[in-house]
């Protein structure tokens, strides 16, 4: 071997072996070559690819017709067509593949012009093992070989599983663990640098997600080794949508079930968005934050749709609730999936004003009442309260009836929760307050008048 | 009566004093991110805000006041979140209650196995009230300030553990047959347990309710104002009790 490297060695003017200047080419780097260099080691069998680069840094144009690498188990992985000629400051990239078949140490001289410019130096041995692991199979990858995702959907996607592994008794540095392609996405679950312990190993997924419905690959590189990704991107094939409400009337205050059919059952698998609009009555003080999706906990929610299935799933379920708001307008939901956009409006009209509860508390001289509810008309103007003794019978005034309209309209105006709001009354009593055992009061608006029944004092 | 009627001054006015219209506000809650959140709104219309706390191992809040244990503090706060008190605790889960007027606090501690108790009258926490390393308190209720109950796992299922903390004295009871853990005992002696999908309700003296959910149940706390927060595994969830009926209701996700 090495009588053949030297007599491969010629001698050529010094002048030319001046100009072309050897470079290693790494992930964005390019390293000067001195007298010799190392190539990573390469598992018996697989093999290394490493790009080169003869970088012109003379003056004027130099003739490259000569390029050799004379070692065994070295070869050109790519070579540009010679001879060539590389302006000043131009350059000439090419690949040398290292692919040992047994364990040992090899090297081989790189000629460029029939002058060796450096020595090639490699190990075969034990290192790193890239594994793509599936549900029940695990096939050890070669440097080179491809991983196929399949025919995906357009706006879904499909994963594969990789681990690396190291089967020697040393640690194993990887400084770099990259993804590239358009529609490929990842490494997910593991970041460079990283170092694997002896015996140990490391998962990470790489997605493929493909926009448009055409053949593409990307590639998997971890540090000097490359794996090519295919896939194949197709159409989605969406039925027409429809959006149904259940109750299907609306009124203010309820969380109602959100439902998406699908006319037919679906050919394909995807994603898709519904989301809702809200335009408050004019005579109401604005948004309502209340109306809202709770899954998501905003005003748009993600579905997805499975080939074969005639409903959307909002997660795993076929429905999902909404929250109504409690503020008189119309909202508007938007169901977009694919090409498919469909809408549906619905009205929260305005309406008498709703309690919640009610409850009234016993002080020591005092009676706290406290309603909640909500007004979507966000008009409410009178109360009146009427209390009761411990035998029934109405506490004279009767009726106590308050304006209340200026400090509604007051509230509302700054109301940060639509038309929900909380009535505190507080009324002293000088008397023995024991002796008041329920009440009962209305709330007017614009609407109309609600009652709250006849209510227990609480103590 | 006449003295009466006359003796009830109404409110001309509802800007003056303590009365007033203001938002409504259904409780508080430990989110999935471990925030102590506000829950503002009615039935159905809820609206989350701000986080007031971080850490939050548990809560349990009334209308008015609630307690809740971070990583190594156990805070007294008012209805609206402000802290009124605070001790240093011991780290890790614990399960408290708050007597029904407010003026007493309990915890049980799962790393030290200890019972302690607070009240306002003093600023400082009380002797030890028990300590039983070991034992597994799922849930922990005061009907009142003297009394803590406390649901504890024995071989015979789960057993409400009668403690007094004026006396000392212990009263074990029967089992509480066919409950499970996550369960939740309430102040008035109404039970809550989960049981795959199905939420159950046993008040006192009551036959037991049913409420079906979508998935399963994690964990059950008083999220005040008579709501419970149900924390599922597909979602967060508030239950009202009334006398005749539940109403459960899902709250907004935490937008974080």
């Amino acid at each position: 071997m090495k009588r053949t490297l030297l007599a491969a060695v010629l001698l050529w003017p010094s002048l030319l072996m001046a100009e072309l200047k050897l470079f290693v080419v790494e992930p964005g780097a390019e390293n000067a070559v001195g007298d010799s260099f190392t190539i990573p080691t390469t598992a018996a069998g697989d093999y290394t690819d490493t790009v080169f680069r003869l970088r012109n840094t003379g003056s004027s144009a130099v003739s490259l017709y000569g390029l050799n690498v004379a070692g065994s188990r070295f070869t050109f992985a790519s070579l540009p067509t010679l001879p060539v000629n590389v302006a000043s400051n131009g350059t000439v990239d090419f690949t040398i593949r290292f692919q040992p078949v047994t364990s040992g140490t090899y090297s081989a001289y790189l000629n460029v012009n029939g002058s060796r410019l450096t020595v090639l130096v490699a190990t075969a041995g034990s290192s790193y093992v890239v594994t793509l692991t599936g549900e029940s199979t695990a096939v050890e990858l070669r440097t080179g070989n491809t991983v196929d995702f399949g025919t995906v959907t357009t706006g879904s996607s499909a994963s594969r599983q990789f681990s690396i592994s190291n089967p020697t008794s040393q640690p194993v540095t990887i400084n770099a663990v990259t993804v590239s392609g358009d529609s490929f996405a990842g490494p997910d679950g593991v970041s460079a640098p990283l170092v694997i312990e002896a015996g140990a190993s490391v998962s990470f997924g790489v997605a493929f997600a493909p926009t448009v419905a055409e053949a593409q690959q990307g590639a998997l590189t971890i540090d000097h080794r490359s794996f090519t990704l295919s896939g194949a991107g197709k159409a989605a094939v969406f039925p027409k949508l429809s959006i149904s409400l259940t109750p299907e009337t609306l009124t203010g205050g309820k969380q109602v079930k959100v439902r998406i059919s699908l006319e037919s059952k679906s050919e394909s698998t995807g994603a898709g968005k519904l989301s809702v609009a809200f335009t408050p009555d004019s005579s109401t003080s604005g948004d309502d934050p209340a109306l809202l999706f709770p899954a998501s906990g905003s005003r748009s929610i993600a579905f997805t749709v499975t080939e074969g299935e005639e409903l959307a799933r909002f997660s795993s379920l076929t429905e999902t609730e909404f929250q109504t708001g409690t503020t008189a307008g119309s909202i508007v939901f938007t169901a977009t999936l694919g090409s498919h956009t469909e809408t549906l409006t619905v009205t929260i009209p305005a309406a008498s004003v709703a309690v919640d509860s009610a409850k009234c508390l016993r002080g020591a001289s005092s009676l706290d009442l406290q309603i909640s509810g909500f007004d979507t008309s966000q008009s409410a103007s009178r109360l009146t309260f009427r209390f009761y003794d411990l035998t029934g019978t109405v506490i004279s005034p009767g009726s106590i009836t308050v304006d209340a309209e200026s400090a509604f309209k007051k509230y509302f105006s700054s109301a940060t929760l639509g038309g929900q709001f909380l009535l505190r009354a507080v009324f002293p009593v000088n008397g023995n307050v024991l002796q008041v055992g329920a009440f009962e009061a209305t709330v007017t608006n614009s609407i109309g008048t609600v009652t709250v029944p006849r209510t227990a004092v609480q103590q | 009566m006449r003295r009466l009627a006359f003796a009830i001054l109404l409110c001309a006015a509802l800007a003056f004093g303590q009365s007033g219209i203001r938002r409504p506000r259904a409780g508080m809650f430990r989110d999935r991110a471990g925030d102590l959140r506000p829950v503002f709104g009615v039935s159905g219309a809820f609206v989350l805000g701000d986080p007031l706390a971080e850490k939050v191992e548990s809560s349990s809040f009334s209308s008015n006041i609630g307690v809740v244990k971070t990583e190594d503090r156990l805070q007294i706060r008012d209805g609206s979140g402000k802290i009124l008190h605070e001790w240093e605790v011991p780290t890790g889960r614990a399960r408290a209650a708050i007597s029904p007027d407010g003026t007493k606090v309990t915890a049980f501690f799962f790393e030290t196995g200890e019972l302690r108790y607070w009240s306002s009258e003093t600023p400082d926490e009380l002797p030890v009230a028990w300590t039983a390393n070991g034992t597994e308190v799922l849930s922990l209720a005061m009907p009142d300030s003297g009394r803590v109950t406390l649901l504890v796992r024995s071989d015979s299922g789960i057993v409400p553990l009668d403690y007094s903390l004026s006396t000392g004295q212990f009263d074990l009871k029967a089992p509480l047959e066919g409950t499970v853990d996550p369960i939740l005992l309430r102040g008035d002696g109404t039970l809550l347990f989960a049981e795959a999908n199905e939420l159950a309700v046993r008040p006192e003296n009551e036959d037991e309710r049913r409420i079906t959910l979508a998935c399963g149940v994690k964990s059950l706390a008083e999220m005040g104002s008579g709501w419970i927060h149900v924390a599922a595994e597909c979602g967060e969830f508030a239950l009202r009790l009334s006398e005749d009926r539940e109403e459960l209701y899902r709250l907004p996700e935490a937008q974080q």
